[in-house]
């Protein structure tokens, strides 16, 4: 028998073309059109960890990185546990504005999105 | 609820030990876990992972926080010291572990490390509304100016000690903390100079009478903050910390349906933590904590009670049938 399911992707973190396009346009309005986008997580925020988002001029030695859209993206080696598979997406709508964590590792998020628990 | 007087005689060691931490100055142990935490980011990673304000703290003095879960229930009661290169956390006896284990799982990208050197530091305690007094006559400084909270490095007769302040209930204590080298003599000198020590029991009874919850008993995972009586440790302009969504929830839409309240019964009744208490058949709290008190021949506790059954004078009962009163 032939098994006709697809061999699970390597999770990794993937960045939407939106979120890209954005994260060049803060970078620019912030006066640092070179700038990398450094991703990882914190403790705190109602649901327990917290997402950290930075402008950095270089990235750390040990960072996890990821190209994609055009754009160089790190992320904290001992946040990657948490946001493996994660999709960086920008939300224009009435909603709400701004990045947001699409994470498959997150099991609770709070009301306003900024912390999740896993 | 008729309280009856104990017959002429002469007083108990525990009665002894009772007055002396309720109206002048005593010597105790009070048992805690002591985590020290190093590293920049570690006050603001507490003040993230727990409920009340700590950013604010200067060098030498403390706060206590609740740390609870993202569902608002309570993983412990700290304490924390802010010193001039690291911080001490006071957590309830046994707990430190846990805490320790807790508080790394959130240290992500933050520089803070901790340790436990809970069997590294000789604590005694010295509660009652004399102890400052008393201690200053001990030592080379004087405390009674310490506010709560607050702490002070003494010389107690040659040995070096750090003082620190932390009330139970509405009553003066302290922690004087030494090298476990220095340890003995200090607890000497305090002995000495006192001349009364506090058994558990004693302090127990004591800790009851004030209302004052512990790890184990009253603070665990069972429970909030809001039900535990700890509404005054929580901020709630500080921002997010974990299981602010739940605790301001609570608040807004007063959803809070239990509270921690002091109970009285006759000696007479045997009443042990997790004996339910009963209203019209129908059960409407527990005994979280349970002692006798030899002086009156009554019996006190503590216990979470449905709001509506929580407010002093209500008599509940219990499974016995005994009545046992709600006192605040």
């Amino acid at each position: 028998m032939v098994s006709t399911r697809e061999k699970p992707k390597p999770l990794t973190i993937s960045i939407s073309p939106e979120a890209a396009e954005h994260v060049r346009h803060f970078a620019s309005q912030a006066g640092k059109p070179d700038a990398l986008l450094r991703v990882g997580v914190k403790g705190g925020g109602c649901s327990g960890l917290t997402y950290v988002l930075d402008l950095v001029d270089e990235l750390k030695e040990d960072d996890k990185v990821v190209e994609e859209h055009g754009l160089k993206l790190g992320v904290d080696k001992k946040s990657y546990v948490f946001l493996a598979g994660t999709t960086l997406e920008y939300s224009g709508g009435l909603n709400g504005q701004g990045f947001v964590f699409n994470n498959p590792n997150a099991k609770t998020s709070c009301g306003c999105g900024t912390s999740f628990g896993v | 609820m008729v309280t009856q007087r104990k017959p002429n005689g002469k007083s108990s060691p525990t009665e002894i030990q009772y007055e002396a931490l309720a109206f002048g100055a005593c010597v105790a142990d009070r048992p805690a876990g002591i985590l020290r935490y190093t590293g920049e980011d570690a006050l603001d990673l507490l003040n993230r992972l727990s409920t009340n304000y700590l950013i604010d703290l200067v060098v030498g003095s403390g706060a206590e926080t609740a740390l609870i879960s993202n569902k608002g229930r309570i993983i412990d009661l700290l304490f924390v010291l802010k010193l001039s290169d690291h911080l001490l956390i006071f957590t309830s006896v046994g707990n430190e572990t846990r805490v320790r284990e807790w508080i790394e799982f959130y240290t992500i990208v933050e520089a803070a490390n901790g340790e436990d050197i809970t069997g590294q530091t000789a604590t005694v305690s010295l509660v009652g509304p004399h102890s400052a007094e008393k201690l200053s006559i001990l030592g080379n400084e004087s405390v009674t100016g310490l506010r709560n909270g607050r702490s002070l490095e003494i010389n107690i007769q040659g040995s070096k000690a750090k003082v620190v302040r932390r009330d139970i209930g509405a009553t003066e204590a302290f922690d004087i903390m030494s090298s476990y080298s220095e340890g003995a003599a200090v607890r000497s000198v305090l002995t000495r100079a006192c001349s009364v020590y506090a058994e558990p029991g004693a302090f127990e009874l004591f800790r009851i009478k004030q209302g004052v919850p512990i790890g184990g008993a009253e603070l665990t995972e069972s429970y909030n903050p809001l039900e535990a009586g700890l509404k005054h440790l929580i901020n709630y302009t500080k921002g997010c910390y974990v299981g602010q969504e739940v605790i301001a929830r609570l608040t807004s839409y007063d959803k809070v349906q239990k509270h921690l309240v002091r109970l009285k019964w006759d000696t007479g009744t045997s009443i042990r933590p997790g004996a339910k208490l009963m209203e019209a058949d129908k059960q409407v709290g527990i005994v979280t904590s349970a002692i006798r008190d030899p002086r009156l021949l009554t019996g006190h506790g503590l216990g979470y009670v449905r709001k509506q059954h929580s407010f002093a004078g209500t008599i509940l009962v219990s499974e016995s049938g005994d009545h046992i009163e709600v006192t605040a």
